[in-house]
């Protein structure tokens, strides 16, 4: 069913290599392909220090890509110059995930949301006020907020006024950037309800970047699982639990805990260091703590194959 | 679905007890204002609170001890210390002001494009900048002054040419940290040109600290103003100036120690009261302690 829908966002071949200060190469992003369509929710999932972050600086241009596309309603866009690049960030907004730190301390609500209609004049500033104050009330927020300053608010509230802005600009595509991992466990599943309705509504595009597995599971369509730049598995949502196949998405699903799991159960995590991602020689880049890695895992890169409709793995493995 | 409730007014239990400490802060801050506006108003209008003419003389009574007739005593040309002291502190005032208005904006100008834009530019102005720190304040200030001949303007020209470094560097550094933060990428994500990234988001989170800066200095500036006509170089005799008065007073130390006791103090007074007025600025300023 997503087959018939547009593609609004498409990465072909990322790479993104820093020089380190000692002249060896760090491969934050490497060979990353996907695409992401209207209305779909797309997480990217993997530990702190997989690309993850730097995959959203690339596709916004933040930082420059070191070999790739990213083609953006059947535009590239990885080599716009920076007015042209401006219009193309209009229909791309961003969620940060440090919500105390998005607001300016000595800007009003109000100001911080109306700057983007200011800026791209889109209407005037009557309409744009109207325009807010309706995505304030569908965020649930009252416009008391409009006159406050950001450390008068909670960092739920400050989330959901983002949250609003963000799909008040009505955007091709919203990356969210560990949005909920700034907020305590019980607004999260509440800003994460309310994000999930708003995106369904708006059918907007959404690059949902995260390092919650569970949460992930239960709020997106499909998953694509990165580990240290590389891709190893797209998959869809509904299918994780059962139907993943590459040995560190596996991992990842083992290591979980329930609440109500059973104590006596041992705690099953994945062992061994990850490889330094400095210098790295082209293999597969778990093969140093994947249980059933072969000779050949540590000689070639295994390429992303479709094992089945919409689920693609990077592994040997599955030959 | 779980819905959410409607968001509180913003944690009503967090702002209550903030507002007590916020109303102590804002109480004192007012008193002192109180009290340097009208200390500023009775120096601008010394003329009519002056019970004599600062400049005339009348050797009748000269040197004379603080009496009832002249609470601080008289010159050695007969004049009343007192009145002298009145119509001496306009003059410092509006000096200092405006060449603390005017040295701010400059410093604050250079430095936030410093810290801003970085580069070449950058490492040019912050090493021209060391250069000037390097000389000792009134060692410079004294040798420019020199160089431009007496007078006020050019005391305060040279005191000008120093002070808009400490401006630079407050707002240089000020501007490098806001610069990295999260609100300046969202401002460029949503359309901010650099213009406005530096006006409307890092020159307000700069300002207060470069306005509490300037409120403090406008003691030490007064200060420094006096020193340099204390040595001649700045307001010239017979000008109802505390320098210049404390400077005449030097040979009468010991006969008529109120020529130099009461400018003293005054010139002491109105330090300690700018310098009250910028420290509880900066409390004030801090909207997070409200």
């Amino acid at each position: 069913m997503t087959e018939e829908k547009r593609v609004v966002l498409d990465v072909e071949d990322l790479c993104k290599d820093f020089v380190l200060e000692n002249g060896s190469r760090l491969s934050a992003v490497d060979h990353v392909s996907f695409q992401i369509r209207e209305g779909e929710c797309f997480a990217v999932i993997g530990e702190s220090g997989c690309g993850k972050t730097t995959l959203a600086k690339l596709i916004t241009r933040v930082e420059e890509a070191t070999s790739g596309r990213v083609i953006f309603q059947d535009r590239d866009i990885t080599a716009l110059g920076r007015g042209k690049m401006k219009s193309v960030l209009r229909d791309m907004q961003m969620i940060f995930q440090n919500v105390l730190s998005v607001v300016s301390p000595k800007m009003k609500i109000q100001d911080f949301l109306l700057e983007p209609y200011r800026n791209f004049r889109l209407m005037p500033k009557r309409e744009a006020l109207e325009n807010i104050r309706r995505m304030l009330k569908s965020v649930r927020l009252t416009e008391a907020v409009l006159k406050k300053y950001p450390h008068q608010l909670s960092g739920g509230e400050l989330q959901r006024i983002c949250i609003s802005r963000a799909f008040g600009m009505n955007p091709q595509l919203l990356i969210c950037d560990e949005i909920t991992s700034a907020l305590d466990v019980s607004v999260q599943d509440d800003v994460m309800k309310l994000f999930r309705e708003l995106q369904s509504q708006h059918g907007i595009a959404c690059l949902f970047i995260c390092h919650d597995l569970a949460l992930v599971s239960n709020y997106s369509d499909r998953i694509m699982v990165m580990y240290l730049g590389q891709n190893v598995e797209i998959i869809d949502s509904a299918d994780l639990g059962t139907k993943a196949l590459h040995p560190y998405t596996r991992g990842l699903l083992q290591s979980f805990l329930f609440i109500s799991s059973d104590r006596g159960r041992a705690i099953r995590t994945i062992s061994g260091e990850p490889q330094s991602p400095v210098d790295v020689s082209a293999n597969c880049r778990f093969c140093t703590r994947c249980p059933k890695a072969s000779s050949r895992c540590f000689e070639e890169v295994p390429p992303l194959r479709e094992v089945g409709p919409g689920h693609y793995v990077a592994c040997f493995l599955l030959e | 679905m779980a819905k959410l409730k409607q968001a509180p007014a913003g944690g009503e239990i967090r702002l209550k007890r903030g507002l007590q400490r916020g109303t102590v802060i804002r109480i004192k801050f007012y008193a002192i204002l109180t009290i340097a506006i009208l200390f500023v108003l009775f120096a601008m209008n010394a003329e009519h609170f002056a019970p004599y003419d600062p400049i005339a003389n009348d050797y009748a009574c000269s040197l004379q001890p603080p009496s009832a007739e002249h609470i601080c005593g008289t010159d050695k040309l007969g004049r009343d210390v007192y009145s002298r002291i009145l119509c001496g502190a306009g003059g410092s005032f509006s000096m200092a002001f405006v060449m603390l208005i005017f040295v701010s904006t400059i410093g604050t100008t250079i430095g936030m494009l410093c810290g801003y834009f970085g580069g070449r530019f950058d490492v040019i102005m912050m090493r021209f900048v060391d250069v000037l720190l390097a000389f000792p304040d009134t060692v410079f200030a004294i040798a420019v002054a020199g160089m431009l001949g007496p007078g006020v303007l050019n005391a305060v020209i040279a005191l000008g040419l120093l002070s808009w470094t400490s401006f630079a560097r407050m707002a240089r550094s000020l501007t490098a940290s806001v610069r990295e933060k999260d609100f300046i990428a969202q401002a460029r994500f949503n359309g901010a040109s650099t213009p406005r990234i530096i006006l409307k988001y890092i020159f307000p989170n700069v300002a207060p600290q470069i306005i509490v800066m300037a409120t403090m200095r406008i003691g030490g500036t007064i200060l420094s103003l006096s020193s340099l006509s204390f040595l001649g170089l700045a307001s010239q005799p017979p000008a109802p100036e505390w320098g210049v008065m404390v400077s005449e007073s030097k040979a009468y130390m010991q006969t008529a120690p109120w020529m130099m006791i009461y400018p003293g103090l005054a010139l002491v007074l109105t330090v300690v009261i700018f310098n009250l007025l910028g420290d509880s600025l900066r409390d004030v300023m801090d909207t997070k302690k409200q």
